[in-house]
């Protein structure tokens, strides 16, 4: 609860900030950003990809595309909003262009996985939990993408069809075709 | 293993969100300062950089000077470009000036030359066709013998028979209010007998319709016309 008061005090800050049109102000403003945002940002990016080196540089990435677009922010959304829309879209692309390269069957993606995050020393869950790692890395990108922002962050549907920029009707029925086939392949996993 | 997990269920939820992704030490210190680092790294140029522009803007500047040594090399007698817009726009605004009938000429001379070739062209197939041969002139060519004529008065015959049949089928194909027409129509040709006359002290006249056939046939025995009606 906290936490979600500062955000929201964070918000406004940032915001009243950015509406001067200083620079002085835009960096100060940046400065909160970071400070606000970096973690739910950073691990958002790091439940998509997994590996934290990946994610340090989408992190990286993320937030510089914010600083330069910084100037055209319009005041239509939330900030938190609008740096996980950039995270999203940067995570999808950085996703897709290693599928592209390694071209792994997405059948076989979880069982990889599952072998990766048992090396991993920065991942800390236990069977069960990389067993859910490991059915979310057979879900496509986008459906995954959403899953982990309703199953893992509780966000409503209505902002995370803001981040998509998807109806959130068809958000639903992703998000119910990503549960129905971890449910699948946890069953066929744990019998 | 075997484990009792719902994903629907609040409890396992819990469970399955709680694995820790962990970060090294002090990481998102450094994420911050990092990333700061990389905005002023974009933003500062160069060390070389304005070293770079002035060389870059003194090679377009050379460009620019070999460009206009270029144009020196064709050198034009002098108020040429004057003289050549002024004869431009002299030819341009004569072109204007001409009446209709000169600006169109060139158009109607070729649209007459065109129906000419057309009107030859016609003229030229026309007179060229053959003429019509007359039937007396082909008679004369054909050369007739005995079965032909043969042939030919057979299909006379039967010709009229077709015909005389095509009528008949007209008759039958009569709708059947029109053939009790016809019926009517032969029964008029009858000529019905004349009403005896009446004679004082006698019973009056007898009605057609009232006689049998015997009296009728009888009647007409009598009369002569029976040969007419009795096959």
């Amino acid at each position: 609860m906290l936490l979600l008061c500062e955000m929201a005090t964070a918000e406004e800050n940032i915001q009243a900030l950015l509406k001067t049109a200083e620079p002085k102000q835009r960096e100060e403003a940046f400065g909160l950003m970071l400070s606000a945002y970096q973690k739910p940002i950073y691990y958002y990016i790091r439940r998509m990809v997994l590996d934290h080196d990946d994610a340090d540089d989408i992190t990286q990435t993320t937030f510089i595309r914010a600083w330069k677009a910084l100037g055209q922010f319009r005041f239509e959304s939330k900030i938190g909003t609008w740096l996980h829309t950039i995270a999203y879209r940067e995570s999808i692309q950085h996703l897709e262009q290693k599928k592209k390269i390694c071209r792994i069957p997405i059948e076989y993606a979880g069982q990889q996985l599952a072998e990766h995050l048992s090396h991993d020393p920065l991942y800390d869950g236990d069977a069960i939990q990389a067993k859910l790692q490991a059915a979310m890395a057979t879900l496509p990108e986008k459906q995954k993408a959403v899953f982990i922002m309703k199953y893992y962050e509780e966000k409503k549907y209505e902002e995370i069809a803001e981040i998509t920029g998807t109806s959130v009707g068809a958000l639903k029925a992703s998000y119910h075709h990503a549960v129905r086939k971890i449910e699948e392949f946890l069953k066929a996993q744990i019998q | 293993m075997k484990e009792d997990l719902n994903i629907h269920d609040e409890a396992s939820r819990e469970r399955l969100v709680n694995d820790r992704l962990k970060t090294p030490d002090g990481y998102f210190a450094s994420l911050n300062q990092c990333i700061r680092d990389r905005i002023a790294e974009e933003h500062e140029p160069e060390e070389t950089y304005f070293e770079e522009q002035k060389q870059h803007l003194l090679a377009l500047a050379a460009i620019a000077a070999a460009d206009n040594k270029a144009d020196e090399a064709f050198r034009v007698p002098e108020g040429y470009f004057e003289s050549a817009s002024t004869a431009m726009l002299q030819t341009v605004h004569a072109q204007k000036q001409k009446p209709l009938i000169r600006r169109i000429q060139p158009i109607l001379w070729s649209s007459a030359a065109a129906a000419a070739a057309v009107l030859i062209a016609v003229y030229w197939l026309h007179t060229s066709s053959p003429e019509q041969a007359s039937f007396e002139a082909l008679l004369a060519q054909a050369d007739l013998n005995e079965n032909d004529l043969e042939w030919i008065a057979e299909a006379d015959e039967l010709a009229d028979y077709y015909i005389a049949l095509d009528e008949n089928l007209a008759l039958d194909s009569l709708l059947p209010d029109t053939a009790e027409m016809k019926v009517v129509a032969l029964d008029t040709l009858v000529t019905p007998p004349p009403a005896p006359k009446a004679q004082p002290g006698k019973t009056p006249t007898v009605d057609w319709d009232d006689l049998t056939d015997e009296e009728i046939m009888d009647y007409l025995m009598e009369s002569g016309d029976a040969e007419e009606w009795i096959d």
